[in-house]
């Protein structure tokens, strides 16, 4: 079967990373078209944030080779594609001097030339994106006086406010409350339905991927699982991996 | 007092010098690179001093050697994985012992060693402001055409590289902006006191704060305010203008602290 490369998203062939002689990823391969929503699980160490960085380029693979958008990762300037959430909001200083809307202006720079000035259109934008997220009350606020909840949907507008294709979601709920947590998955799955915006979505909350995503990635240094949800629940090694707990992926979802 | 020409001279010099300072401590300061400044001015000591053995007018020298300077502090912290301080440490003693070798071997020229070691507001010349008005001006139009590039950059790295911010050339920008700000305001408040002026303007803004532009707007308004007290102040009571300068600039800070804290 011919593939069509233009609804590619991601390639991933043979990726392989580590630190010195520590293996962190070996040989993991995979194609993430548009339209899919990947929920990457594993437990902490499997290598799932150094998966996210090397496809970004923020990391280079040892071996193997990564596509984004038909580009290999290191060529790859097409940023206005991509919203990216990191994880636990860890590479940000929370007590930076910004305001909301100037932290989610930052999002639009993917699509900005030199100068990078910003119109009444980018305004417009950001407004909008900060109403549907409902933290347009906190427009003019530091982000030093958000909460944890509040920072991290600033951080979502920031990812989302140039309608990407594909939107990368580093552990997004850690910080915020269950009910929360629900808006926010409720949010991105009408995206996805919607828009068709492909998601990757990296987490430890099992019973949102079996709720969510159509397709999943299970990580231990290497790549266990890959395909659809159905595939997944019926998969014998993935039941003796997580036993009782794919049942509770199963009850999730239906 | 206006009516002076040394005086009207220093206004002018320094209130341009001081508002680039604030501009770019700010970035600094949140980049966690705030001991640049100092680590620099110590360079500027061991590049002045080359140039007077030369015979050579010292800013000239000074101006390539500080910038090779801050590009050797950005590398060896990106590459060689140093902290940021442990680069500026390094870069910064060899500068001062170069210095201190160039002034020990050629016994004539320690008076002028000195006058930059202290600054002198009050003795610089009709081309020292026009030196320092221009190249203030050009620090301030950079900074205004790479504005997102920057802020992006020292709010996060990681984010500012998938959104397509050259981030290596936009640290570079910022350092090399900051090695020639402190070979200008080595005239100004001199060697010793120099990373004063790209700290405290920038901080003191931090404690009021109420988002990043207005973050630089006030930055620049403690900085020229802390000149024109300072030259002010020193005249009056005839004491040295640069660490007047230095003093009122601590003066605001802890002003606003306090304001802040109740």
């Amino acid at each position: 079967m011919r593939i069509n490369m233009s609804n590619v998203v991601i390639v991933a062939d043979k990726v392989t990373f580590g630190y010195d002689i520590v293996p962190v990823l070996k040989d993991i391969s995979f194609t993430i078209k548009s339209g899919d929503f990947i929920g990457i699980v594993g437990h902490n160490g499997s290598g799932k944030t150094t998966l996210i960085k090397i496809i970004l380029g923020l990391l280079t693979q040892k071996e193997g080779k990564v596509k984004l958008f038909d580009y290999p990762s290191h060529a790859f300037n097409a940023w206005e594609k991509i919203g990216y959430l990191p994880q636990n909001l860890s590479v940000i200083n929370p007590i930076f001097p910004a305001t909301v809307q100037e932290v989610v202006g930052l999002g639009l720079l993917s699509s900005k030339k030199f100068p990078k000035l910003f119109s009444k259109k980018d305004q417009d934008k950001i407004n909008t994106i900060l109403v549907d997220l409902k933290i347009s009350d906190l427009k003019n606020r530091l982000i030093s006086r958000l909460s944890g909840g509040q920072l991290q949907r600033v951080m979502l507008a920031r990812a989302l406010v140039n309608h990407p294709e594909l939107l990368i979601l580093d552990e997004p709920t850690n910080a915020i409350d269950s009910d929360t947590r629900k808006t926010f998955f409720s949010y991105i799955s009408t995206l996805n339905k919607k828009h068709q915006t492909t998601i990757i979505l990296i987490t430890h909350d099992i019973g949102c991927v079996g709720e969510y995503a159509n397709k999943v990635l299970y990580l231990d240094k290497v790549a266990l699982f890959y395909g659809s949800f159905d595939e997944f629940k019926k998969s014998e090694k993935m039941v003796d991996v997580f036993g009782k707990e794919l049942t509770h992926f199963i009850s999730h979802r239906h | 007092m206006l009516s002076y020409g040394f005086i009207q001279r220093a206004f002018v010099a320094g209130i341009f010098v001081a508002i680039v300072c604030s501009l770019l401590g700010t970035f600094l300061v949140l980049r966690n690179l705030s001991l640049i400044g100092d680590g620099l001015s110590h360079v500027s000591f061991g590049a002045i001093a080359l140039g007077l053995f030369f015979g050579v007018y010292p800013i000239y020298i000074a101006l390539p050697v500080v910038i090779l300077a801050s590009l050797l502090i950005l590398k060896l912290t990106e590459k060689a994985k140093l902290y940021g301080d442990a680069a500026i440490g390094i870069v910064s003693s060899v500068g001062i012992a170069s210095g201190v070798i160039l002034a020990s071997v050629s016994k004539g020229f320690n008076i002028d060693l000195f006058s930059y070691l202290f600054g002198n507001i009050l003795s610089i010349s009709q081309e020292d402001v026009l030196l320092s008005v221009i190249l203030s001006g050009v620090v301030v139009i950079v900074i205004t055409l790479f504005y997102q590039d920057l802020f992006s950059l020292t709010f996060s790295q990681e984010l500012a590289q998938v959104t397509g911010v050259k981030t290596n050339k936009i640290s570079s920008f910022l350092v090399i902006l900051t090695a020639i700000t402190v070979v200008l305001s080595v005239r100004i408040v001199g060697i010793m006191l120099v990373s004063s002026l790209l700290i405290l303007p920038a901080v003191t803004s931090l404690q009021i704060s109420r988002g990043f532009k207005t973050t630089l707007f006030f930055g620049a308004i403690f900085a020229a305010t802390s000149v024109f007290l300072g030259i002010f102040i020193s005249f009056i009571l005839n004491i040295p203008t640069g660490a007047t300068i230095v003093l009122v600039n601590f003066g605001m800070f802890c002003l606003t602290y306090f304001v802040k804290n109740n």
